[in-house]
């Protein structure tokens, strides 16, 4: 039998030695899954991750702790809303392109755009270049348009606009919960 | 079932077999990233009702894809933030500025297409069926996280009142 997913995982991360799966020595196949993996963690090891300017993480923490401490208990989600509603959809009209133009090209295996790095390197068209006559889409693009991507950084939602890179903005707290309700939601899925 | 295994390893990364130890410690963003990456494989396992056989080159594809692209946005950021920083000179040296545009040109284009190979390679694992439920299932991956990192964010200021 060959060897279950975390236990290609434990011998790539070296938590676990070679000597421990006899099957490793019989079978090319886990061999070559093990070098796979090990080949890619080699290379997710070399990425430099850059820091973000301290002053400005600071301010953007103070501001949005500040606004949530004002915000009265029970309207949080209409005063995420009205605090974030233009950077919110800034952030969603690069995804509702993407959404459009993988739509299109279903049939076509060849093409494979990525949608976070399109959401952050392309700029979207405008509305009418050959997109579907979508009211939700146009609403999106009408609430972003005056808003550059500065507006949108200061409100959190930066370029990126991924969940990864709001993490690096959470406290010590923030992310212990996080922690948890990760790991809660994955236990429900193995449900 | 075998995501199930997968998933606990993947967010434990190079911490160890104790999972609890994080929240004892305190948790990094790189460990929430870990965890977001077990949690996307195990959405897609299910979602995309990826097989026991197809499973680990999935795994191995999809991990690959997946730090392909935090290193072409890391590496965008990068270039960006130095534009920025020499733009807030007073005389910016426009030839430095031009080298730069360049640069950034060149690292996206570049992560574009290995971005595409690894997305191709994902493609060669799945079946037509799977390929277009995948693209959907990305961008609901992305907005379900968002709303994790919410929900966190509001259970811990409940918990402070």
């Amino acid at each position: 039998m060959h060897l279950q997913p975390d236990e290609l995982i434990d011998i790539a991360e070296g938590t676990r030695p070679l000597s421990a799966f006899p099957h490793l020595t019989a079978c090319e196949m886990c061999r070559m899954q093990v070098a796979d993996l090990r080949s890619t963690m080699s290379m997710a090891a070399g990425v430099e991750v850059p820091e973000p300017s301290p002053l400005f993480w600071n301010h953007f923490s103070v501001r949005v702790r500040d606004a949530i401490a004002a915000t009265p208990e029970g309207n949080t989600w209409r005063w995420i809303w009205a605090r974030f509603r233009v950077p919110i959809a800034l952030g969603l009209a690069p995804a509702m392109i993407v959404f459009g133009m993988l739509t299109a090209r279903l049939m076509d295996s060849s093409t494979l755009p990525s949608p976070p790095s399109m959401v952050f390197i392309a700029h979207p068209p405008p509305p009418s270049a050959a997109l579907p006559d979508d009211s939700s889409f146009n609403l999106v693009a009408d609430l972003a348009g005056d808003f550059d991507l500065d507006d949108a950084k200061a409100a959190g939602l930066t370029g990126q606009g991924s969940a990864e890179h709001e993490v690096t903005h959470m406290s010590e707290g923030e992310l212990q919960e996080l922690h948890r309700i990760l790991k809660e939601e994955m236990a429900n899925t193995g449900d | 079932m075998c995501a199930l295994c997968a998933a606990p390893a993947f967010a434990q990364g190079r911490r160890g077999a104790n999972p609890e130890s994080a929240v004892e410690q305190g948790v990094s963003p790189a460990e929430i990233q870990r965890m977001f990456d077990s949690y996307a494989l195990l959405q897609a396992q299910q979602q995309l009702q990826i097989s026991d056989d197809q499973f680990p080159q999935f795994l191995t594809r999809f991990k690959a894809l997946q730090d392909i692209r935090r290193k072409a946005l890391n590496e965008h950021a990068r270039l960006v933030q130095e534009m920025r920083m020499m733009l807030q000179q007073a005389q910016p040296d426009e030839a430095q500025l031009k080298d730069r545009v360049k640069s950034l040109q060149d690292a996206d284009a570049r992560n574009q297409l290995e971005i595409k190979k690894a997305a191709d390679a994902v493609d060669q694992v799945l079946d037509a069926r799977q390929q277009a439920k995948f693209r959907v299932f990305e961008e609901n991956m992305e907005r379900r996280k968002l709303e994790l990192v919410t929900r966190a964010r509001q259970n811990r200021k409940q918990q402070q009142h």
